[in-house]
């Protein structure tokens, strides 16, 4: 039972760490970011790539966070920023976003048969828990990631409220034609919540593999999961999406141990379905967030 | 002082403005009337930097401005006051107004005497300064989002319908207010309205905007002469 | 030698071409005629492709009279064994067993049609998109995950119904047939443009309050647009099953739903040909890269399909930003009366 809980805690502080960077795209830009499922896979491989040449494997999230957050800023400097620049609808700026998944996915694949290739390693299957150390019986990956995730949201904090970028970026997100009407710089606004979003991203990316066991589809597989965190915590908040990721963890780990230990075990074949499930009753019965349940009449 | 000479903008493919030129000097207020759909809103867009221009020129103080993204622009002492969504409305009064001193690079000392000032003209705000902006009633939002406008001393203030949907009280308020601003601040004051007799009222110039073209440019007191243009495009009957 | 090997590109491309002209026509029914923009075509499409891989030889073995303890499922092997040499000399009993399957496939595209209507109704299109997308990679958890279905991950083989003239024109008559399905689809749909509620679905799509204010009543509208969609998408996965043979439960959101919008992107939203024409140019580039790439096999160190991901994402992104009406933009259409009487000239100015 603890055994689940610890599972639990350490996904719910992966899943949160993808969720906050959905979020704050949906806040800034207005769109649901489907090319995140790539930014998270550059972040497995980072830590990969640095295991296989022996490197310490934790480098991984500094290697993963600016992987990931050029990958974004590419997307919004090549792609997206020209397609604000026409004015074009939601539609096509989420296309843009798939697209780029699909192009990215085609990279890392190619990285991936690359590394088997040339140096046998098994980039279809990555697995590195075993390269973790322990501290008092529990897995380093435990440890580290709930401290990375309370580590980001502090700094998200402070450059939010403390610095002029980070309140120029909360104008941004509250009103953006006003924000420029006040002399902010929009566009590179923009472009610096991409970047957080996608070096996010890649900070989870770098600490799934120590967790679970990954391949170049993995990304793909969480997507849905990522956005049901995203949307239980609610999008129109971003620290709802610690919240929604804390929910969903929990609720597949150990939902999933509660529900098998009295239905029988062919319920944990299942637990994949949970994210899915989670995501399509949660944007259908409250699309604002678990979160905005509790404010009524403000 | 503004200038804007052969002006012709308009979005994308859909031409909206046609061959527009105008001025507005310092402590001068130019009104623009016209029916709805005639462009108004698109010239204040344009010398903001927000509408695509074919060709033509705009000028501020002398400089060219017209290649200037929005952002540029306002550093350079254009202030646009939108009609709706123009605060932030989950910030209070104060934060308003400080986030947007910050932003026009004012240090501490000047955005303290900033708000001071507006708040003396805006005596409102200042009694509202801990409230938060969405709970404003309308009078008292377009006071505060003039005033953000206001907060980096712009050279030429562009306004959009300040005084719609307004209760009676708080439109001439808000239009002495603007009265007061030209006097007290000296700045050009762009003012598209739909309340054709508290525009006139306030105005030195007013230019009619019909289908993208000006069909008459002149004084207030010239304009009440011209009753076919009242009655025909701006509403008012004989009894002006 | 060379000449079979034409032939069997072109039967290839052409059977190709059919079914993903099926599907991008359905999802232009859906997002043309009624602007739901479908993230999540790969559900309905998967969803008639997996219950053909489900059905074809139960339904096989039932119409022929044939009892067996052999299950279909986990011993597909073992049932076509049986199932096939009865089917090849019976074409009756094939093109029967086709249609049936065409029809159970249509069906069901129309019902996961229908439950994609739920989030359809309430939700705003990034909400909307989002909900689509993942319902598109349910079905294929399912199907993984419980056995009895298709067979878990290995997936099951299904009847030949295409060699009831002879196996040696197996190719060419699967061809034929959806070629002719296509073609079908395509006039039916062409068709439903020009009835009142294909008009009535454009309007919606154009601007939902005006709409709503002629009293039409657009839930009712849409729920049409993406049924009969949503069917043709079945239509589809069924028909992708029976050519291929077999089926796992392993059907791409890139080939599925990523490839459909960007042959409808390079061809036109909302026009039929140009949807068309959007599939024709990628398919027919698509199969001649393949035998390209085949060349390429061998000499780099990785898989040449990974080329596809690459181009073919830097193909849509130019689009989206160059050209996102496509190469033939729809353009209004003016039945013949107005267009008398307006005269031409005035029209033009337009």
């Amino acid at each position: 039972m603890i055994e689940t809980l610890v599972g639990g805690i350490t996904l719910s502080s992966i899943l949160s760490l993808m969720a906050i960077g959905i979020t704050l795209l949906y806040r800034t830009t207005k769109v649901p970011n489907f090319a995140h499922a790539s930014f998270v896979t550059t972040g497995i491989f980072a830590a990969f790539t640095l295991h296989l040449f022996n490197q310490p494997i934790y480098l991984g999230l500094l290697l993963g966070f600016l992987l990931s957050g050029l990958e974004a800023l590419l997307l919004f400097y090549l792609v997206l920023e020209p397609l604000r620049r026409r004015k074009s609808s939601i539609f096509i700026l989420m296309m843009a976003t798939l697209t780029y998944d699909i192009f990215l996915f085609g990279l890392i694949n190619i990285y991936a048969d690359y590394l088997q290739y040339t140096y046998k390693a098994t980039a279809r299957n990555i697995y590195l828990a075993g390269a973790d150390f322990k501290v008092l019986g529990v897995q380093g990956i435990t440890v580290v990631s709930v401290i990375t995730l309370v580590a980001c949201l502090f700094a998200l904090h402070i450059f939010l409220n403390k610095t002029v970028f980070g309140t120029a970026l909360r104008a941004v997100m509250e009103n953006d034609s006003l924000a420029l009407a006040s002399g902010i710089n929009v566009s590179a606004m923009l472009a610096i919540s991409w970047f957080i979003a996608g070096g996010l991203a890649g900070v989870a990316g770098a600490l799934l593999p120590l967790h679970i066991m990954c391949s170049p589809s993995t990304g793909m597989i969480l997507i849905a999961a990522m956005f049901a965190a995203s949307i239980l915590g609610g999008l129109e908040q971003l620290y709802g999406a610690p919240v929604g990721g804390f929910i969903l963890g929990l609720a597949e780990t150990l939902l999933v141990t509660g529900l098998s230990s009295v239905l029988g075990p062919w319920v944990m074949t299942y637990s994949g379905m949970i994210p899915y499930i989670a995501l399509i009753l949660g944007l259908i019965f409250c699309p604002r967030g678990l979160i905005s349940i509790r404010v009524r009449g403000a | 002082m503004l200038v804007v000479k052969n002006l012709n903008s308009g979005y994308g493919k859909f031409h909206i403005l046609y061959d527009i030129s105008l001025e507005c000097r310092n402590g001068e207020i130019l009104a623009i009337l016209g029916p709805n759909g005639a462009g108004k809103t698109t010239l204040l867009n344009s010398v903001y930097g927000l509408a695509d221009v074919y060709s033509g020129v705009i000028e501020l103080g002398g400089e060219d401005i017209t290649r200037l993204p929005p952002h540029k622009r306002v550093k350079k002492g254009i202030s646009y006051v939108f009609q709706m969504f123009n605060v932030f409305p989950n910030l209070t009064v104060a934060e308003n107004l400080r986030l947007v001193a910050r932003f026009a690079g004012l240090n501490r000392g000047e955005i303290e005497s900033s708000l001071n000032e507006i708040y003396e003209l805006f005596p409102i705000l200042k009694e509202r300064q801990r409230q938060v902006a969405g709970t404003l009633s309308g009078g008292e939002r377009q006071m505060l989002a003039l005033s953000l406008g206001l907060v980096r001393k712009p050279r030429v203030l562009l306004l959009d319908e300040p005084t719609a949907g307004l209760a009676v009280k708080y439109v001439d308020t808000l239009m002495e207010k603007i009265n007061l601003l030209r006097k007290i601040m000296n700045i050009s004051i762009v003012l598209v309205e739909q309340n054709v007799h508290k525009a006139l009222e306030v105005a030195d110039r007013v230019m009619v905007l019909v289908s993208g073209r000006i069909i008459y440019e002149g004084t207030p007191s010239d304009l009440y002469t011209k009753h076919d243009i009242l009655r025909l495009y701006l509403g008012v009957g004989e009894a002006a | 030698m060379a000449l079979e090997l034409i032939t069997l590109f072109i039967s290839d491309l052409l059977a190709l071409l059919g079914v993903y002209t099926i599907l991008t026509l359905s999802l232009n029914v859906q997002r043309g005629y009624a602007g739901i923009p479908n993230f999540g075509l790969l559900f309905s499409f998967a969803g008639g492709a997996y219950i053909t891989g489900s059905l074809a030889a139960r339904l096989g073995l039932l119409l022929a009279g044939v009892g067996t303890d052999i299950d279909p499922i986990s011993n597909s092997v073992g049932a076509m064994a049986v199932l096939n040499p009865i089917l090849r000399s019976s074409p009756l009993l094939t093109i029967t067993l086709t249609v049936i399957l065409l029809l159970i496939g249509a069906v069901t595209g129309a019902l996961l049609g229908l439950i994609q209507l739920g989030p359809v109704i309430r939700l705003r299109i990034d909400y909307l998109a989002i909900t689509l997308l993942a319902l598109g990679e349910v079905l294929n958890y399912i199907a993984t995950v419980y056995k009895p279905f298709i067979n878990g991950a290995l997936g099951v083989l299904v009847p030949d119904l295409f060699s009831w003239a002879g196996s040696e024109y197996r190719f060419m008559v699967a061809t034929l047939e959806i070629l002719l399905i296509a073609f079908l689809v395509f006039l039916y749909v062409e068709y439903l443009g020009r009835t009142p509620l294909g008009r009535v679905l454009k309007a919606i799509r154009e601007n939902e309050v005006a709409a709503t204010s002629l009293g039409k009543n657009l839930v009712t509208y849409r729920a049409i647009a993406m049924t009969i969609g949503s069917a043709f998408s079945g239509i589809a996965g069924a028909l992708w099953t029976l050519y291929l043979g077999a089926i796992t439960p392993s059907l791409q959101r890139f080939d599925w739903t990523f490839l459909p919008w960007l042959m409808i992107f390079l061809g036109g939203i909302g026009n039929n040909r140009g949807v068309f024409l959007g599939t024709f140019i990628f398919v027919l580039i698509n199969r001649l890269l393949v035998y390209i790439k085949h060349y390429f096999t061998g000499l780099l160190p990785f898989d040449v399909v990974w080329f596809d991901y690459i181009s073919l994402g830097i193909v849509m992104a130019l689009i989206l930003i160059y050209r996102p009406q496509g190469i033939l933009p729809e353009k209004p259409r003016v039945p013949g009366e107005i267009k008398e009487i307006m005269g031409k000239q005035s029209l033009e100015e337009r």
